[in-house]
């Protein structure tokens, strides 16, 4: 007969060499969907072994109470170092008393395994209603497996309790998960564009993947009353591209879990390279560059967080009554070629997006009124761009948009939905290189293209600012003659990383050349944008010496020459520091750029004679003549 | 060991960085911090609208070093950081009863 002891140590046993296996063979393999597979069956066989063990060694037994496997265990997805969600499933309370103790002896003996146990312990009738403070549990719900006990228990819960309870609370369910998500949305800085991101979490990642899964299964059972068929989930179009995103960032985590040891999802600098050189989710496991894969995991990251974003916008029961008369005062901003819909833009004429300046009103339209594509319109964006890459709108027809847009309040939104569908590196090429791109560095949190979007972005925000500095900085962005230029400049400022040069600054001035003379922007115009680009980093620069030095101040104001270029320069300053992550630009550096600018700007206002005779020796005629003339200067 | 708290101006940290590698100093934490000693403020106009600078943007550095290097270590500080004007700062320093590696748990000098 076997002693506890030694069944323990068996188990142990069977748990270190199966784990050694899936883990030689995730290695040579790099299938994590393999590897996820095979620990779901390793712990569903420790956890079978010590039920019997401990709690009732009888097939289907005990009566009244059931073990149940929830989250990511009940989906079959277990990977290397996740927790193990469990469910304890009794009919009623005098069971759950009865069993108390031997429950936890069953616990006990997975934590002595080193298995992180996440347990629930629910009476059947507990089961059927929704708690808002705890919308994990419901949703773990969703994806409840059997694993052992009273079968009829649990084909209780899962014909009729759960059921009846996501479609009796699937509004307020869906609510919770939406405001859950968007919080974890604006934590991750509402961008799936980070340098190291976390392929769980942050937007774009697997817990994107079940979102979208369980909105879309939320939405079945609110029209079957049933379980639907999970083949149904997601309309065809999304569902290939999504599954292959799924594939990827499967074996991507799985990688990360075995290379570190722990639940650790950060896909850190160290771990992309490893990830490349192995071509982890990459087809025939081929070596490819960091950079590369990196686009790779960005491009399945786009369409998992599109997908989620859309279901998110999309299924009714995701608003409250309050926000939808919200969404549908926004109905009014609907025109003569688009309506709007629960904040979702629709073309009212189909063929419309023939025409490109159709195309482009579209998005001066989502810009302006801080509205969202919906997927019927995303689709007919996708079916024109073939067609519009023949022919692409260039010039000055093109610039004359282009800048509306970049002038509209919520122009990084509009610019982001262009660029996610290609429109934007079409009509401007020269963005193609710096697109999902991750250049190594110590300070950016985000890739080339997304730091671009939110220098643009940390401008028009000025409109909300509450602190005193940002009051200041929004004064002078409204006195601005040419905003539009600024916009460009940030927009294409740098553009230069995506080639290889010491000197990033001189790439995107070349590469901004190209784009100005496409764009046909008169000679005044470009060399505006070209001073922008050129001397994007000089007050930063300027910041490391005396502010308060005459000198220079004077120098600084030599390079500027204007008091136009001084104001651009200075909103360039704040909006790319900004943009750099978010604590790059602290209280101190935005008083010091402050400073700076207040300093110059009277530099260049005042001693006029001086600027004007520079190292003249002024005799007393002259200037009691130029006093006659302006007695005030 | 004793704490090195220096404050610079802004534009001698590159300098007061360099002189500190150059006598083997690697480790150390920068601030950024306001204030004036008799450097006093002024004021500034923009816009006909008084504006009073009376804090002005300086750098703080802190290091902890062994005994045996702080005279060298406010040496190296003193003349990367003096122009010889008001507004070079000032440097402290104060007594450290131990230091902790987090990562080893090493104390004392071994954790310096």
């Amino acid at each position: 007969m076997t002693t506890a002891g030694s069944s323990s140590s068996e188990l142990r046993d069977l748990y270190t060499v199966e784990s050694t296996r899936i883990r030689g063979d995730f290695a040579t393999t790099g299938n994590g969907w393999a590897a996820i597979s095979q620990r779901t069956a390793l712990v569903e066989k420790l956890a079978l072994h010590l039920w019997k063990e401990i709690i009732c060694p009888e097939e289907q037994g005990p009566k009244k109470f059931a073990l149940v496997a929830s989250g990511g265990f009940g989906r079959n997805w277990l990977f290397p170092h996740s927790d193990i969600d469990l469910l304890f499933l009794h009919a009623d309370h005098e069971i759950e008393e009865a069993f108390k103790d031997r429950v936890r002896g069953f616990s006990q003996g997975l934590w002595d395994l080193r298995l992180k146990l996440s347990p629930a312990t629910r009476v059947l009738q507990e089961c059927d209603r929704f708690d808002p403070a705890n919308v994990e549990f419901a949703i773990s719900l969703l994806d409840c497996r059997y694993l052992a006990g009273d079968p009829d228990l649990f084909a209780q819960l899962h014909d009729n309790v759960i059921p009846k309870l996501m479609i009796t609370e699937t509004q307020p369910l869906v609510q919770r998960l939406a405001d859950v998500t968007r919080t974890r949305y604006e934590k991750f800085g509402n961008t799936i564009f980070h340098l190291e991101p976390d392929v769980k979490d942050t937007p774009g990642g697997l817990r994107d993947c079940n979102v979208a899964l369980w909105l879309s299964l939320l939405s079945s059972m609110e029209k079957l009353h049933n379980w639907p068929d999970p083949k149904s989930l997601l309309s065809s179009s999304a569902r290939k591209q999504f599954e292959s995103a799924l594939d990827f960032l499967v074996s991507v985590r799985c990688f990360l879990h075995l290379r570190y040891g722990r639940d650790d999802n950060m896909l850190a600098w160290e771990a992309q390279e490893e990830a490349a050189k192995r071509g982890i989710g990459v087809y025939d496991g081929h070596e490819v560059a960091p950079a590369d894969w990196m686009r790779i995991y960005f491009g399945h990251a786009r369409s998992v967080h599109r997908t989620a974003t859309q279901l998110l916008e999309e299924i009714p029961a995701a608003w409250s009554s309050l926000s939808r008369h919200f969404h549908n005062l926004r109905a009014r901003v609907s025109d003569a070629d688009f309506s709007v819909v629960d904040g979702l833009v629709f073309l009212r004429q189909s063929s419309a997006l023939q025409d490109p300046e159709v195309l482009l009103r579209l998005f001066h339209f989502m810009a302006h009124h801080d509205v969202r594509l919906s997927t019927t319109t995303e689709y007919k964006i996708e079916q024109v761009l073939p067609s519009l890459a023949a022919t692409p709108p260039r010039g000055a027809e093109l610039w004359l948009y282009l800048g509306e847009i970049l002038t509209q309040p919520h122009a990084a939104h509009a610019l982001r939905a262009m660029h996610s569908l290609r429109l934007l590196t079409l009509l401007l090429p020269e963005l193609k290189a710096i697109d999902a791109l991750v250049v190594r560095d110590f300070y950016h949190r985000f890739t080339v293209d997304e730091h671009s979007f939110l220098a643009i972005e940390n401008l028009h925000r000025l409109r909300q600012s509450h602190s005193e500095w940002e009051k200041q900085y929004a004064g002078i962005r409204d006195e601005l003659e040419r905003p539009e230029l600024l916009y460009l400049s940030l927009l294409l400022h740098d553009t230069g990383k995506g080639a290889p040069s010491d000197n990033h600054v001189q790439g995107s001035l070349a590469v901004a050349e190209q784009c100005l003379a496409r764009l046909d922007l008169e000679s005044s115009e470009r060399e505006t944008v070209l001073f922008l680009i050129g001397n994007h980093l000089e007050m930063s620069a300027a910041l490391r010496r005396d502010i308060f030095d005459p000198a220079t101040v004077a120098a600084f104001a030599e390079k500027v020459e204007t008091p136009e270029r001084l104001k651009m320069l200075c909103l360039f300053t704040y909006a790319d520091i900004k943009a750099v992550n978010p604590d790059a630009l602290t209280p101190w550096k935005a008083e010091n750029v402050w400073q700076l600018y207040i300093a110059t700007a009277n530099q260049l206002n005042r001693n006029v004679d001086q600027r004007l005779h520079p190292g003249a020796d002024l005799d007393d005629e002259k200037v009691s003549r130029l006093h006659v003339l302006a007695p005030d200067a | 060991m004793t704490k090195v708290e220096a404050i610079i101006q802004v534009s001698k940290l590159e300098s007061v960085k360099n002189s500190l590698h150059e006598i083997g100093i690697e480790g150390m934490t920068v601030l950024e911090a306001r204030g004036h000693g008799r450097q006093k403020g002024h004021t500034e106009f923009y816009r006909g609208r008084e504006y009073t600078v009376d804090l002005i943007p300086k750098i703080k550095l802190e290091l902890v070093v062994a005994d045996t290097m702080v005279e060298k270590v406010v040496q190296a500080i003193s003349a990367a950081a003096r122009t010889g004007k008001i507004g070079d700062g000032k440097i402290f320093l104060s007594r450290i009863d131990e230091i902790i590696r987090i990562r080893n748990d090493e104390r004392g000098e071994d954790a310096l």
